[in-house]
């Protein structure tokens, strides 16, 4: 059985009321669940926005919407039509009064801005509401002429909006997350490649290093031999110039040594053939001499023969023959004569030795080695040096007995010579040359010694050395004690000291060895 | 003892040196001069009594040695001295040596050393004759 009360019109009208309000309330509320529903199946941040937006276009209306919201510090902005951007700053008051403030602000529009046809219905609102999480503020929405139709709703959405927010926090949180580690798998893969990257450089360094490295040893080892190659080389150019100097030195020794020589032996040639020339005319007045010698005794004895024969004859014959000798100084003459031609003849031998020692002393065959008298050499060089000494010395000689000694006389009577002549012009007005021969121990030894004034001893060194001269420019060659080194030493194998004083004078000693150099054959044999 | 007379050709271009031998050698021995190689070699042919020459080997065109081996060649058994200004010469050793001259006297020389050398020589049978 229906059960049925009584109520009155009135109460009847407020129920009636009251559901009709209660049934837009449901449906408000449907509409939020259905947002709500909406926006909570979506999967990830983007989505959800997306979600957000076209549900709220589609349930609520307006002509856009956009959701400005901050991840950190950068402001991002979405419309209805997916349009994103990022946002220097807030471009929009009521969006940036909302971002300070937290609130909801709501402001009427103009109806020329409606873009509505009819201006009843022109009545428009722009709404910005926080998206609220507790006290933090997700973002802001702002919707665009919402109609006043349906302001009813509005009472219901800031659930939605809260439910949003909750979501959107989320979905971002989640989003940043998942953005995080994917930046964070981007960064480590790219750290990974960088890595990888540096590690190939690295390689690649190390292979240029090693390779540089290797270069560098290279070049050290290049550097090094070359250097080394450098100082061989240097060392090896000195010593070859130092060889070619010395060569050089040698060589213009040898050609002085050897203009000396010719030009000596140039003298020795004239001499020789001027000694020939006069050996003829001297070989038949020496003979004639001698002839003439016989030819006067021969006259002296047929005088005698002649006086005895007159002796016998007739006084006053004989006192005309006595008369004619007197007239003729017979008796002198004849005591004259022999006299006359022993004096020439003296002479003719002088000069006959003189030519002599000149021949001996430049020998022409200079080269030619022989038993030879030591003395004998000496005494033609002193006769050819005659001149130079007769005027201011005194020559005292002490000729030892000597054995006959290997040599070229020739070129020995040279070094007396040289040094017979240097004693010369060591004696500045008047002085004594020493000349002593004597054998020892299978040598033979020659000293000659002046009472000049003797050596410097800082000279005595160098007077061997050629071109080594005291005298004036001109007046020495410096050769001829060079020569007589070499001649003593190198072609006889022997020794010439000198030892000197100052003021007390100098002595030159000249050792031989008999049987010549030990070389001796070679010598013959130049 | 009989010293045999020989016959002496003196061959010199300088006429002071033949006259000179002349008188020298004369007394002793028998001298015939030229002063040519040419007349020298004359005299050899019209004097076939010529024991010795003494010969100068420096004279103008054919020169002393050359004359000598002609000689030598020719009258073997006249005996060859020289009479030099060069008796230490190579060429001297070199012809005393090869028997083109037996003997060497040297320019000047000593009149009384030839002669006394010459009777030796002739007491050593030294000559042909």
């Amino acid at each position: 059985m229906e059960e049925i009360i009584t109520i009155s019109c009135d109460d009847l009208a407020r129920l009636k009321e009251r559901a009709g309000k209660l049934a837009i309330d449901k449906s408000y509320l449907q509409l939020v669940i259905r947002l709500m529903n909406n926006i909570s199946a979506a999967s990830g941040f983007e989505d959800a926005v997306d979600r957000m937006l076209s549900s709220i276009v589609e349930v609520v209306g307006g002509v856009n919407i956009v959701l400005y919201y901050t991840v950190n510090t950068a402001i991002y902005s979405v419309d209805v039509f997916g349009k994103k951007s990022t946002l220097a700053r807030i471009d929009d008051d009521i969006v940036q009064k909302v971002f300070t403030s937290g609130k909801a602000v709501e402001c009427e529009h103009e109806f020329s801005d409606t873009g509505m046809m009819t201006p009843e219905f022109a009545k428009a609102y722009t709404w910005a509401y926080p998206l609220l999480v507790g006290p933090e503020l997700v973002g802001v929405l702002r919707m665009e002429n919402l109609q006043i139709g349906v302001s009813e709703l509005y009472k219901h959405l800031p659930i939605f909006f809260n439910f949003a927010a909750l979501i959107l926090k989320n979905t971002l949180g989640t989003e940043m997350l998942h953005l995080q580690a994917v930046e964070l798998e981007q960064e480590v893969a790219e750290r990974q490649m960088a890595q990888e990257n540096l590690q190939e450089q690295a390689a690649l360094l190390e292979e240029e290093i090693e390779r540089r490295q290797e270069a560098q040893d290279e070049l050290e080892q290049l550097n090094g031999t070359l250097e080394q190659r450098v100082q061989q080389r240097t060392a090896e150019l000195s010593e070859r110039n130092a060889e070619v100097q010395k060569a050089y030195d040698d060589l213009k020794k040898v050609q002085a040594q050897l203009l000396q020589q010719d030009k000596m032996a140039s003298v020795g040639q004239l001499a020789a053939g001027v000694a020939h020339e006069i050996n003829n005319p001297m070989g038949f007045i020496i003979s004639n001499l001698g002839s003439l010698g016989k030819y006067v005794e021969k006259l002296a004895a047929y005088l005698d023969a002649d006086e005895e024969i007159l002796s016998g004859c007739d006084p006053v014959i004989r006192q005309m023959s006595a008369q004619e000798r007197l007239k003729y100084k017979i008796d002198h003459i004849r005591t004259d004569m022999p006299d006359l031609i022993s004096e020439s003849s003296d002479g003719a031998q002088r000069v006959r030795k003189i030519v002599q020692d000149l021949k001996s002393f430049s020998r022409v065959d200079a080269g030619e080695f022989a038993a030879a008298d030591i003395n004998e050499g000496l005494e033609s060089t002193l006769s050819i040096a005659w001149n130079e000494l007769k005027y201011k010395t005194t020559v005292i000689k002490e000729y030892g007995q000597l054995p006959h000694v290997w040599c070229n006389m020739g070129q020995l009577n040279q070094v007396f010579l040289n040094v017979l002549v240097n004693a010369a012009h060591a004696i500045e007005d008047h002085g004594e040359i020493g000349i002593r021969t004597w054998e020892e121990d299978g040598t033979v030894k020659i000293t000659i010694s002046d009472t000049g004034g003797g050596i410097p001893p800082e000279n005595l060194k160098r007077i061997f050395d050629p071109f080594f001269t005291t005298k004036e420019v001109g007046k020495g060659t410096g050769l001829g004690l060079a020569i007589a080194y070499d001649i003593v030493v190198n072609k006889h194998g022997g020794r010439i000291d000198v030892a000197s004083e100052g003021g007390v004078g100098t002595t030159f000693t000249i050792t031989l060895p008999v049987a010549g150099a030990v070389n001796g054959g070679s010598q013959l044999a130049e | 003892m009989e010293i045999k007379q020989i016959t002496i050709l003196c061959v010199d271009d300088e006429p002071g040196i033949l006259s000179a031998l002349s008188r020298a050698l004369c007394n002793d021995f028998t001298v015939v001069t030229a002063a040519s190689v040419e007349e020298g070699s004359k005299a050899l042919e019209e004097n076939p009594i010529i024991d010795l020459v003494l010969s100068d080997y420096r004279m103008p065109g054919v020169n002393g040695f050359d004359f000598l081996a002609w000689c030598q060649y020719n009258y073997p058994h006249i005996v060859r001295y020289a009479l030099t200004g060069y008796p230490d010469s190579a060429s001297m050793k070199e012809a005393l040596h090869s028997g083109l001259v037996s003997r060497v006297f040297a320019k000047p020389w000593d009149n009384d050393q030839i002669v006394s050398t010459l009777k030796k020589a002739i007491e050593d049978q030294e000559f042909w004759t």
